[in-house]
Parts: structure tokens; sequence; C-alpha cells
């Protein structure tokens, strides 16, 4: 009898496929509209960030094959006190919704001495830092579209800017040891000590949805191609929209890929529930968000989506911040 | 209420249950009388009801860690703790595969209880395995049991062959499996006494998880059992599938384990 691998015996997912579990429950806990798991959520931001800092600051402090590569220490340099400067303005507003300033957080550097000892090499290493700080910005995206909080997208919306170049960046430290960084995957033990931080503040309880906080009028029915078409729209002057008509149903999804930022008014619409960004080729399921298809090359995160309603004829997008 | 022998239903067509046969899980005829209560029961009501007619088969497991514990050498334990660790690593390769795959079969409410339960499963893949460090072992070589493998199967198996029942059925496995082994670590843990103090403390701890696990379906069902074809399915499932499931893996490990054979 040939003996089945563990791989085959039962799938394992990538260190990237944990990124939906922390994008929809960010977006549950904060769809509350409650204070409380709003504090809750930027805490937990903080927890993230602070371990990505640690990790990249001993990558900096201790790599020499980085520490004597010009580029990639500059680049390195510039990353760690960008997330320095990003985790001021967290504190700026954890310290205004809270009334406190946070002080060295614990419980993250505890996570950091674990995924010292836990982690076979550097490149293992690396890739448990690169897993934080993907996890940091899919929680951070949660934040702009579903907190009612116009200061803490502020913070958040300076903290994902640079996203798409901090992951190259990432590779290029991962690639001295690793040879394809976009492949390479984290051991089991430094994936769950990762996890293992980053999603233990849920609750222990189900949340409850509130209802959107308004409803915005985007574009009339009649205006977006049939049977199957889209149409952008901008919300508020920052919020592009995509709205989405797949026969008789009508969707609204984030116009921006989350892979490097192509635009999905661009893309092509695969009826009767599919977008594709016509970049890198990311897919998408215009109902959830999901990603249907990774491109070739990076990651994708799952697509912000936003309830729709039609009333006399035009379509109304609905919203959970004032 | 009656009890019938044991059988495996084998409506769903998944061959591979016709193994565990041999199980010895005593299954609960439902009769009419009692179909007819369960229909007045409130959510509530009937979460409860699951319990009482449930708990012969946790007290078993409970046994079945005492019993085991006071017989069990370093080999049996670093045995044990090989498919567990393993057991771990695969709860959060499951909860991870629901939330990424299917999104939309999920109640929103719900996304950060699962999400907290992957922190808590990775927190166990750590500690199990420091406990197996200390007691020597180590996971190279390993495979796990077919059985096992079998238990993380059937979640996803059983909820996909009836997508509109889709939350209920994954937690009337997963989670009902956490309750199993809250019940099969309370023996290990009183078994254990001052003669395994590491892994009494190890165990003590993951218990406290097991138990908000096992509320997940508890939750689950309070918001969603509402319609006797519901609660009907989560007996069925429960009885047919997942406690003979759980019964065979938890016993071949444990047989296994003694004789240092995983």
């Amino acid at each position: 009898m040939v003996m089945k691998t563990r791989e085959e015996i039962l799938p394992k997912l990538k260190s990237y496929e944990y990124e939906p579990a922390m994008w929809y429950a960010s977006a549950s806990i904060l769809k509350s509209g409650s204070k409380e798991w709003l504090e809750v959520y930027a805490k937990n931001l903080l927890s993230v960030l602070d371990l990505t800092i640690y990790g990249f600051k001993r990558v900096a402090a201790e790599s020499m094959e980085i520490v004597n590569e010009p580029y990639l220490y500059q680049t390195l340099g510039y990353f760690v006190s960008s997330l320095g400067k990003y985790r001021r303005r967290l504190l700026n507003y954890i310290q205004h919704i809270t009334g406190s300033r946070p002080t060295i957080n614990r419980e993250a550097l505890t996570t950091y001495k674990n995924l010292v000892e836990v982690s076979s090499g550097w490149a293992d290493f690396i890739a448990g830092c690169k897993l934080a700080y993907r996890l940091l910005i899919t929680a951070a995206r949660a934040g702009i579209f579903y907190a009612n909080d116009r200061n803490l997208r502020m913070v958040l919306t300076a903290l994902i800017e640079r996203d798409y170049e901090y992951n190259t960046y990432i590779d290029d430290f991962l690639k001295v040891y690793a040879l394809d960084p976009d492949a390479f995957q984290p051991s089991e033990a430094v994936v769950s000590t990762v996890l293992s931080l980053a999603m233990s503040h849920f609750p222990h309880e189900p949340v409850d949805q509130e209802p959107p906080l308004r409803w915005v009028e985007v574009c009339r029915v009649d205006e977006i191609p049939a049977p199957t078409g889209m149409r952008m729209a901008v919300i508020d002057g920052w919020l592009e929209i995509l709205i989405v008509r797949s026969g008789t149903e009508i969707y609204a999804i984030e116009n921006i890929c989350t892979h490097e930022g192509g635009w999905l008014s661009e893309g092509m619409l695969y009826p009767p529930h599919m977008i594709s960004c016509l970049d890198h080729l990311a897919k998408f399921d215009v109902r959830t968000g999901e990603v249907l298809t990774q491109p070739q090359h990076g990651h994708a995160r799952p697509l912000a989506t936003f309830p729709v309603k039609v009333e006399d004829g035009k379509v109304l997008v609905g919203l959970h911040f004032t | 209420m009656a009890k019938i022998s044991p059988k495996i239903d084998d409506v769903m067509n998944i061959n591979w249950l016709a193994r565990v046969g041999d199980t010895m899980v005593e299954l609960v005829e439902l009769t009419k009388e009692e179909i007819e209560k369960i229909d007045k029961m409130s959510p509530a009501e009937f979460v409860e009801y699951f319990k009482s007619i449930s708990k012969p088969y946790f007290d078993r497991q409970y046994r079945y860690g005492y019993e085991w514990i006071t017989k069990a050498d370093t080999g049996a334990i670093i045995s044990w703790l090989r498919q567990g660790t393993w057991n771990e690593w695969a709860a959060v390769n499951l909860l991870g595969t629901l939330i990424k795959d299917y999104t939309d079969y999920v109640d929103p409410e719900f996304y950060p209880l699962f999400a907290r339960q992957i922190a808590d499963e990775c927190r166990h893949v750590l500690i199990r395995h420091n406990l197996l460090k200390k007691y020597g072992g180590t996971m190279e070589g390993f495979t796990p049991l077919e059985e096992w493998v079998r238990v993380f199967e059937l979640p996803l198996k059983l909820a996909l062959e009836k997508p509109e029942f889709f939350q209920l059925r994954f937690t009337s496995v997963l989670q009902v499996g956490e309750w199993a082994s809250v019940s099969h670590h309370r023996g290990v843990v009183a078994g254990a006494g001052d003669k395994h103090p590491e892994l009494r403390a190890v165990f003590k701890e993951i218990l406290d998880d097991e138990l908000f696990h096992w509320s997940i379906a508890e939750r689950t069902w309070l918001k969603m059992c509402d319609t006797l074809e519901k609660k009907l399915d989560v007996i069925r499932i429960t009885q047919n599938y997942t406690l003979p499931v759980l019964d065979a893996a938890k016993r071949k490990r444990l047989e296994l384990a003694l004789q240092h054979k995983i």
C-alpha cells in the first residue's frame, strides 16, 4: 500500500489564505457599530502592527545578509521607520477614543519572542513577519470601509497607502533566503504563532450586525447596461464603488483591485458573479468579495462589498459610516 | 425513548462511513411522541434536550480518557500527543477553509467566533507541540490516522450535502467534536493526577477553549434551529455520523498510542 503524504490527506492552506478569516471577522465587528468593538479592533491592529515592527527590527539588527546589501538595508530602514510613524498615529487615535495611551504591548512582545524561538531560519522568520503585515493591512482595510469614524479612516488610509510597494520590499528581503518568495510558505509553528495573536481578540459571542447608517443614491438602474454590465460611482469624494448588474440582481463592490490597485471598472465581468481585474487577472465574487482566483504573482485580499437596494428605479448603496 | 442497535445511515453515500460499522455508539430512536415533543421545543430547550440525549456518549469519552492515562507510559503519551498536535492543525486548516471558500454559507455574525477559534487552535498546536517535546517526542515522520482524517473531512462533506443547513451541519460535527474532547480531556486531567502535572496543566488550559468552541454550536442552534426539520437534522447528523466517527477515531488513537504506534 502506498502511504499518502499529509498534504494529500488533508489540504493545507497557504498562509495568505487565512486573510479572509481576518477580513470577514473584522468587518463583522465593525458593522456592529459598537464603540466597545471599535476599541478592540484598534487595539488588535496595534498588537499586529507591533509584532510586525518587532520582527522587521530584528531583521534590520541581525540579518547580516540584508544589512550588508545597501539597497535592501535602505528599503528596510524606510519600511521600518514608516511602520513606526503609523504606530504613532494609531496610538494617537487609541488615546483619542479611550482616553489613555497604550504602553508597551506585552502580548505582541511575547508573540515576537515565540516567533524567534519557533522559526527554523531567516526565511521562515521573515515569512512569519510578512504574514503579520498582510493580516494587519487586511484588517486595516476593513476599518476603512466599515468603521464609522473619520479619524480612524485617515490613520488607516495612510497605513495601507504604500502596501503594494511594501509587499515588494518584503519579498526582496525574503528572496535573500528563499528562491521564490511568492511561493515560500512559513512553517506551521510560525503560522500558528502569528495567527494566535492576530485573531485572539475576537469575541466569544456572535456580533449583531447593524443595518447601514445611510443609503446613498449612486445611479439609476437604467444607467447600468443590461442584462449584465457595470457602472462606477464615487461617494463622498473618496470611495470608488462599482455597481454590477447580473440579470435582475445588482451588487456594489469597491472599485480598486486588492492585489495591486487595478481598476475593476476596466476589468471583465463573467456572469453571473465573477469579475476579473485586467492588470494581473485576480478574480472576485461580486456577491461576497471572495477571491476566486489569485493573480499571476502576489496575492489579492477579499474585496469590500456593500448592500444595495433599488427604489423608484434608483440604485441605493448602504454604508456603515456617516 | 428507545435504544436501537448501532447502524450507519448510508443515505448520503459516503462510502467510508461503512468502515466504522463496529461503532460502540448507542443511537437514540425517536418515537412519534418524541418527535412531537421536539417539534414543540424552543431552540434553547432543544439545545438542552440534545445535551441530555448525548450525555451517555460524552460520559464514555470521559472514561476513555481517565482509564487510558492511568495505563499510559511516556511512549504512549508521545504517540497520543503526535496525533493530537496534528488534530489541532487540521482544525486550523478546516476553519480557514470554511471562511475562505464558503463565505456566503456562514452567518456574518459568526465570523468573529470562527476567527477566534482559529487563534485558539493555533495556540493549541504550539502548546501541544511544546508538551510533546518535553516528553522527548517530535512530529518527525508522522502520518495521521485515517480515522482522524475522516473526522476533519466530515464537517464540509455533510454541510455541502445540504447547503441550506450548511452552518447547522458544520457545527453539528466540528463543534460537537469539541464537546467530545472536553469530556475526553476532563477524563485525562482527572486520571493524570500528580503523575503528569505538565500534561494536566496544558489540558486544563485547552479545556476552557474547547468549551467556547462547543458553545459556537449552541449559539448556532439557538439562532437557527427554529423548525422540526432542522432539529431532527442536527440529531441525525450527530447520532449517525459525528458520534460514531469520533468514537472510532478516539478509540483507535488510544489503542495505538498504548502500543506506541502513532
